[in-house]
């Protein structure tokens, strides 16, 4: 029997004498099985509600308690903290396994029953959760090779140590190995994995058929069939399994195919529990070996009379007694008085029946009201009806479904219960409950005169009204479509997804009420914002269409507004979710906007929790348009209350620590951003947390880049981008954020060729997503800075140039545009284009002052027109250009002496020039050497040993040393950050290798 | 790098002259002091970015002992600076030690942090190489230099605070005792000298108490410094009851050394109280320069071809004091059997097993206690010597861990360890292998996470045992 009792999260005690026998008898099969390493098969008949599934559950629950610590399976099919609703499960499906625990058998369950969506995809889906524990049997049979292996090598030696122990002590840290290379996450991300490529498969085909393609999907669902008979005959070599398939009657042929297919083998050790309502002689389980046992409501059945001998005298599926079925009311309902109990129990024998009454709010209340007014007995029968009739449209539909099930067993009731069912299906399907009835009406005539919508077969599609039914949207592109239809075509890539995490008619529809909305169509205004906000989170997973999803939430904010909709929970989330996506394409600035009225709500318009996250969103807009310090503040006051309201390791405070981290780097202060996320991926880490954060550890990679730790950011990156394209798919901002993290460091390592071909490929992927984007053109910047460090200045310029020019047709005085003039003189400059560099650096100079003289941008301008005046005194020998260039740098160090927000390489990059500088006309004093020597110890400590930039300024040292006489030691300086280049392993490419090679051979290299 | 019999001259004088050498290339003319070389202090310092103290102290020494042309000068102008840099600060803790570095403030600040602010064993450090190149060359010296010298030496003696140095850490009390003797004697000051004699036979005393070792047993750098002190106590203490004591300490330590010393694989056996690198052949160790100098074995880089790879090249600057010292004391031959043998040291409430073989060899601690001797953070409880596929040597070892042996058989042993956080190994195991292959040898470290998860770290491959208290099993064993 099953737990169907709302307000219930687990299942009433086992109970009914004959059901514990049944278990004792799996029980006694399941041990004889190892010794008996066969085949056998266990079919439990009965109607609807006699507790075949609820036995199958107990003898799960028994095995699991059985387990060697930590156990590997859950202690219940139903896992501990499910929600209340539907307990009809096979087995159990993702959930959280203890650290290090490995399985000691296998538990497969499959669910007869047939949902939404392609069967066949389905019973494929089912068929590979073998693979989310295949490695885990794997690792286990690793693990004791190496512990036979070892226990044999170390003989008695070891005395105490014996092979089981071993193997112990290897199970103990088996997942920690997942874990340990895939920090973090271990088994959620093997399992996520395996989900994203489960969705991946489904939406592939889900694609195909919704187009009209032929695709043979029951040679797809036996190709499946096929794999899983292969792992499955793998894993018995290791372990015992249970398969476990309940309701027969309604299972895939393909599924009944392969438990004959298995149970015509003898190895094992495999036990197979099927139940099915029992229909006498066409029963669907016929015995495919000779092994088998029935088990009804008359007793237990075999033609092995030692099996049935596993099983005690009186074990059936025989009905509960009355007195059985008052034990799990009293349960249910503690203070029930016992004669309601029984009379409760006398009228519905059914446990199904007994369990939902039971659960019934207004049963409960009269049973428990019993025990002190006996006269409500008389009434409650009635109460019982009542509540059916008048909550059965908000009962969930699953639970509906169920019992629909059962009064189908009972004759007098089909009709009625066949008309309910169909009655929720038309309120939740029909259009004109959700477009004002003309516009549906117009719509739909539209739709079908035009072949928008054509007729297809299964259940997905059919999503309008009754009569309508069977229309899907048409597969083709046509000049006649209507901007709705197009922009509802723009949207059906995504219905796979919706076809799998959600009801597919709901995203669906959906989608027609945004595109009836865009397209001037008069909408409930209620139903349009309903509907964004649903479209808007499905399309969050994916991410395809970034400013698509910007447009629909602005869209739906516009019109919520246009209409004077209170701004609540609802309509905030909308706003949330567009400033995320204007944020994701660079649009900061009007991310602020956007959330700037929300902060005005007073306290009682939004939850706290939501008030939080729309004010970490606004610290996030706010660091890019007013600055780091105020965002600071903003996210420490944010993150304050969060630790208030949501406690120490709560995830958003911990996204919030990390946002605190990112702008302190963005403050080039990375000692304290570094020690921060180091603490916000402890506390991630944690034993028993386990949660993944990538984004710290986004953050991390990222910080331990700017201190100049390469490999350690190198280490971290590479994994997480591997990780993010896995879960979150390659176009996710997530993961493309990562990949320009992956370039950039490839880039400082110089392994140009690869930081190229990653930059050349987040530039496609950036520009498909989100279209002519600022994130699009700076990693076009990125291309363009990898060809300068390859030399093709040219390119690089050429590049630069372009996006210069873009900008300028928007906005010839915006940052960024200007950013790009800068780069583009600076690759003129190393061209040899000294006058025009220095020119174009002049005016981007004037104008981003002219624009706003506190930029930070406009020390490295004012830098760059320095050392090109350096350069060109190095050309021409003409003092006054090295007077200029001087004075140039100094003012820039004195610039960014006062900026503490500055970051350190820039900082020390400054001050190496400047000190350079100053010793370009008269060489180097000793006290030039000292200084240079104490800032290169500055940047040691501020950056690491392995930051270029050190490199960089210990080859000026060596200048130095050779120019004050030492030449011998300089050398010795040139060949030590040489061994450090190969050390460290920065690539020959990179521009101090060339450095480093100029000084062996003699060259100048000041002003690189 | 290498190690080899250095047949063309006698040791102590090839080691007089390389070291020398090398250390001119780091002099910086314009401070008079010696310069930070690659391989030192790399954690907080580029190269030649500090001025060394000592360093430039045993520089002076250096130059006087070639007496080429202008280095009597050069080695005075060194000593002046190093005289520069004592501290003043009577009352405080640094008073009378030297700056860490020259560029380190002329006074600490305040509540300044030892070994960071200041080092107070520069004291010893730089007392013993003045007494020395007094004991020398004070006739090459003018008097007034000679004087201050003298001065600055009874300074850091008498400021050393009673009771800072603890007993079980060797290196600066030998020392102390050293500049103390010294000291005395040159002023006739018979009641300092008596009072060094007695501290000497403390020192001494506590060694006899623990089998003839001294706390700081077994470590490559330690080593070299304690028999650089002994040394000091035999030839220029001034006193012969100092010297005659000193004079058994010495020679306990050199046989232990030579005990020790694998020839063929130019490495002490493991494990170490304190130890900079497991690879001698890799950096440059003291009690190599001493081996190299006695016996004419070179162990340690080649640091005459490519100065830049010496790691803690900073040592070969005390080359030209051990050289004359090493003379002084006379020729050694060491005892080069390899022969297999497993030997069991106990030390206090310390426990050591080493077990040599002719083509490897490792030792390993096996103390239950709690690391608490000076130094213990540098201390290496297990290590492994062999030679790689290539030739050069190969090693393995540990930081920590509470190690056991299990198993000890002529062919095989097996430790156990439990609390280890890292085992590091200079040879990766070789593609899909589990094992880590030496010549002879087999190496499986067996954690609970099994054999795939060495992690490439420079120089090497690290394990990191997945959870520090859980149980590693290192399970070495003879192959082929």
């Amino acid at each position: 029997m099953e737990n169907n009792a709302p307000g219930r999260s687990t299942p009433p005690a086992f109970t009914g004498g004959s059901r514990v026998g049944v278990i004792d008898g799996l029980g006694a099969l399941w041990d004889q099985l190892p010794e008996t390493p066969r085949r056998t098969w266990v079919s439990l008949e009965g109607p609807p509600g006699a507790g075949k599934t609820r036995i199958v559950h107990e003898f799960y629950r028994r095995l699991a308690a059985g387990q060697q610590a930590p156990g590997y399976w859950p202690p219940s099919v139903l896992g501990d903290d499910r929600p209340t609703g539907p307990r009809k499960v096979a087995g159990p499906t993702a959930w959280e396994r203890p650290a290090g625990a490995l399985p000691g058998y296998l538990w497969l369950g499959f669910a007869g029953r047939r949902g939404d969506g392609l069967p066949e995809i389905q019973l494929g889906a089912e068929l590979r959760q073998i693979d989310t524990h295949f490695p885990f049997v794997q690792r286990r049979a690793g693990l004791v090779r190496q512990a036979r292996g070892a226990a044999s090598e170390f003989g008695g030696q070891l005395g105490r140590m014996s092979v089981e122990e071993l193997a112990v002590q290897g199970i103990e840290a088996g997942l920690k190995l997942v874990g340990a290379q895939i920090p973090g996450v271990g088994p959620a991300v093997h399992l996520g994995g395996l989900i994203a490529a489960r969705i991946r498969a489904e939406r592939e085909l889900s694609g195909r058929v919704g187009a009209g393609e032929e695709v043979d999907l029951r040679a797809v669902a036996g190709n499946a069939v096929d794999e899983f008979l292969r792992k499955i005959s793998a894993v018995l070599d290791q372990l015992p399994v249970v398969i476990y398939v309940e309701d027969l009657h309604e299972s895939h042929p393909l599924l009944l195919d392969a438990l004959k297919r298995l149970l015509a083998e003898e190895r094992g050790p495999l036990l197979v529990i099927t139940s099915e309502w029992e229909r006498g002689d066409q029963r669907l389980a016929e015995p495919a070996v000779d092994r088998w046992v029935t088990v009804t409501e008359s007793g237990v059945h075999s033609p092995d009379p030692a099996l049935a001998r596993c099983f005690p005298a009186g074990a059936s599926l025989a009905p509960l007694t009355v007195d059985e079925r008052a034990a799990v009311i009293g349960e249910l309902v503690p203070h029930a008085h016992r004669d309601s109990a029984r009379m409760l129990a006398a009228q519905y024998t059914n446990l199904h029946m007994l369990l939902l009454v039971c659960g019934m709010r207004r049963t409960r209340e009269a049973l428990a009201a019993s025990s002190l007014d006996p006269r409500l007995l008389h009434d409650l029968p009635r109460r019982v009806e009542q509540f059916l009739d008048e909550s059965w449209a908000t009962l969930d539909h699953r639970v509906r479904d169920r019992l629909r099930r059962i009064a189908c067993a009972t004759p007098a009731s089909i009709e009625e219960a066949d008309h309910r069912a169909n009655l929720y299906f038309d309120e939740r399907c029909d259009l004109s409950l959700l477009l004002p009835e003309p516009a549906a009406d117009r719509f739909l005539d539209q739709a079908v005169r035009r072949h928008w919508l054509r007729p297809v077969q299964g259940p997905v599609y059919g999503f309008l009204d009754r009569q309508r039914r069977g229309l899907a949207l048409r597969d083709a592109a046509d000049e006649d479509l209507g901007p709705e239809i197009r922009a509802l075509l723009a949207l059906r890539t995504h219905d796979a997804d919706w076809a799998v995490d959600d009801d597919p008619r709901r995203g669906i529809r959906d989608a027609l009420i945004v595109a009836l909305a865009r397209a001037g169509y008069e909408v409930h205004v209620g139903a349009l914002v309903a509907a964004c906000c649903r479209l808007v989170f499905a399309l969050r997973g994916d991410y395809g269409d970034i400013p698509l999803l910007g447009e629909i939430s602005g869209t739906a904010v516009a019109c919520a507004q246009a209409a004077g909709l209170p701004r609540g929970p609802e309509l905030t989330e909308l706003t949330e979710m567009w400033a995320r996506s204007l944020a994701e394409q660079g649009e900061h600035r009007t991310a602020y906007a956007v959330l700037a009225p929300l902060l005005e709500l007073d306290a009682t318009a939004l939850p706290e929790e939501q008030r939080l996250r729309v004010e970490w969103l606004y610290a996030r807009a706010e660091r890019v348009a007013v600055g780091a310090d105020a965002a600071l503040r903003r996210f420490n006051t944010v993150a304050q209350r969060q630790q208030a309201l949501l406690g120490p390791d709560a995830p958003a405070l911990l996204t919030t620590r990390c946002d605190i981290a990112y702008t302190h780097a963005v403050k080039g202060e990375y000692g304290a951003a570094q020690a921060i996320l180091h603490d916000v991926l402890a506390t991630a880490w944690a034993p028993g947390a386990d949660r993944d954060l990538p984004r710290a550890e986004h953050q991390m990679a990222s910080v331990l880049r700017r201190r100049g730790d390469l490999a350690g950011a190198a280490a971290i990156a590479g994994p997480l981008l591997d990780r993010q394209r896995l879960l979150l798919g390659r176009t996710h901002p997530d993961t493309l954020a990562t990949q320009q993290l992956v370039v950039a460091v490839l880039r400082d390592r110089g392994r140009l060729g690869e930081a190229m071909a990653q930059a050349e490929d987040l530039r496609e992927l950036r520009g498909r997503v989100l279209g002519a984007s600022q994130s699009t053109r700076e990693a076009a910047s990125h291309v363009a800075w990898l060809h300068r460090k390859l030399g093709d200045y040219g390119e690089a310029a050429a590049i630069f140039g372009t996006l210069a020019a873009q900008g300028g047709d928007v906005d010839a005085d915006h940052w960024t545009t200007l950013r790009d003039l800068h780069n583009y003189a600076v690759c003129r400059r190393d061209a040899g284009f000294l006058d025009e560099a220095l020119e174009t650096l002049t005016r981007v100079q004037a104008r981003s002052e002219a624009r706003d003289g506190a930029r930070i941008e406009i020390i490295e301008t004012v830098r760059e027109r320095g050392r090109t005046l350096l350069y060109r005194f190095v050309e021409s020998g003409a003092s006054a250009d090295l007077e200029r260039g001087r004075a140039l740098l100094l003012d820039a160090v004195e610039r960014a002496r006062q900026r503490p927000d500055m970051s350190a390489p820039m900082r020390w990059q400054l001050t190496i020039d400047a000190c350079c500088a100053a010793t370009l006309d008269n060489g180097w004093s000793a006290e030039d050497v000292r200084e240079l020597a104490a800032l290169c110890r500055g940047q040691l400590a501020d950056l690491g040993a392995r930051h270029p930039e050190v490199l960089r300024s210990e080859l000026y040292l060596s200048e130095a040393h050779r120019e004050r006489g030492n030449p011998a030691l300089a050398r010795l300086l040139v060949d030590d950050v040489a061994a450090k280049v190969a050390r460290f392993g920065i690539d020959p490419a990179h521009r101090l290798a060339r450095m480093v090679d100029d000084l062996q051979h003699g060259k100048a290299i000041l002003f690189r | 790098m290498t190690f080899a019999r250095d047949d063309t001259q006698p040791g102590a004088d090839r080691l007089r002259r390389l070291s020398v050498a090398y250390t001119e290339l780091f002099y910086d003319a314009d401070a008079a002091l010696v310069l930070n070389p690659p391989g030192t202090h790399e954690e907080f310092a580029p190269p030649a970015t500090l001025h060394l103290v000592p360093n430039s102290a045993w520089f002076a020494y250096g130059l006087l002992a070639r007496g080429g042309p202008g280095d009597l000068a050069e080695a005075q102008r060194v000593l002046r600076a190093v005289l520069d840099l004592q501290l003043d600060g009577p009352g405080l803790p640094w008073d009378g030690t030297f700056r860490r570095f020259a560029e380190w403030p002329q006074r600490p600040p305040e509540g300044a942090i030892e070994w960071w602010d200041y080092d107070p064993n520069w004291r010893q450090f730089v007392a013993c190489a003045f007494a020395v190149t007094l004991h020398r060359f004070e006739s090459l010296l003018p008097a007034e230099l000679a004087s201050e010298l003298a001065a600055a030496i009874e300074r850091a003696v008498r400021s050393e605070p009673p009771g800072r140095i603890p007993q079980d850490y060797t290196n600066p009390r030998l020392m102390q005792v050293a500049a103390r003797s010294w000291s005395a004697s040159r002023r006739g000051d018979t009641a300092e000298l008596a009072s060094a004699e007695a501290e000497l036979e403390r020192i001494a005393e506590r060694h006899r108490a623990r089998g003839g070792r001294f706390d700081e047993f077994n470590a490559p750098t330690y080593d070299g410094i304690n028999l650089f002190a002994l040394s000091l106590l035999c030839e220029i203490s001034g006193s012969a009851r100092i010297a005659a004591t000193a004079q058994p300490l010495r020679e306990a330590l050199w046989t232990q050394l030579d005990d020790f010393f694998h020839a063929d694989l130019g490495n002490l056996t493991g494990p170490y109280s304190r130890a900079h690198f497991p690879d001698m052949t890799t950096y440059v160790a003291l009690s190599a320069l001493w081996i190299w100098a006695r016996t004419g074995v070179r162990v340690g880089p080649a640091f005459e071809d490519a100065p830049h790879l010496a790691t803690h090249g900073h040592d070969i600057m005390l080359g030209p004091l051990v050289a004359d010292l090493a003379d002084t004391w006379g020729p050694a031959t060491l005892r080069t059997t390899t022969a297999p043998r497993t030997t069991t040291i106990e030390l206090g409430d310390r426990g050591f097993i080493l077990f040599r073989a002719s083509r490897w060899m490792l030792g390993v601690e096996t103390s239950t206690g709690t690391p608490s001797w000076v130094g213990a953070q540098q201390r290496m409880p297990f290590v492994l010597h062999g030679r790689r596929a290539d030739g050069e040597v190969g090693a393995i070892w540990a930081r920590d861990g509470r190690w056991q042996v299990v198993l000890d058989d002529p062919d095989r042993v097996v430790l156990r360890v439990s609390g280890c956080t890292a085992i590091d190994s200079s040879v990766p195991p070789q593609d899909g292998a589990d094992a880590i292959r030496l010549d002879g040898l087999r190496i499986e470290v067996i954690t609970a996470a099994g054999h795939d998860d060495w992690q490439p770290v420079p120089g090497g491959v690290r394990r990191t045992p997945p959870d520090g208290s859980a149980e590693v099993i290192v399970a070495v064993r003879a192959d082929g």
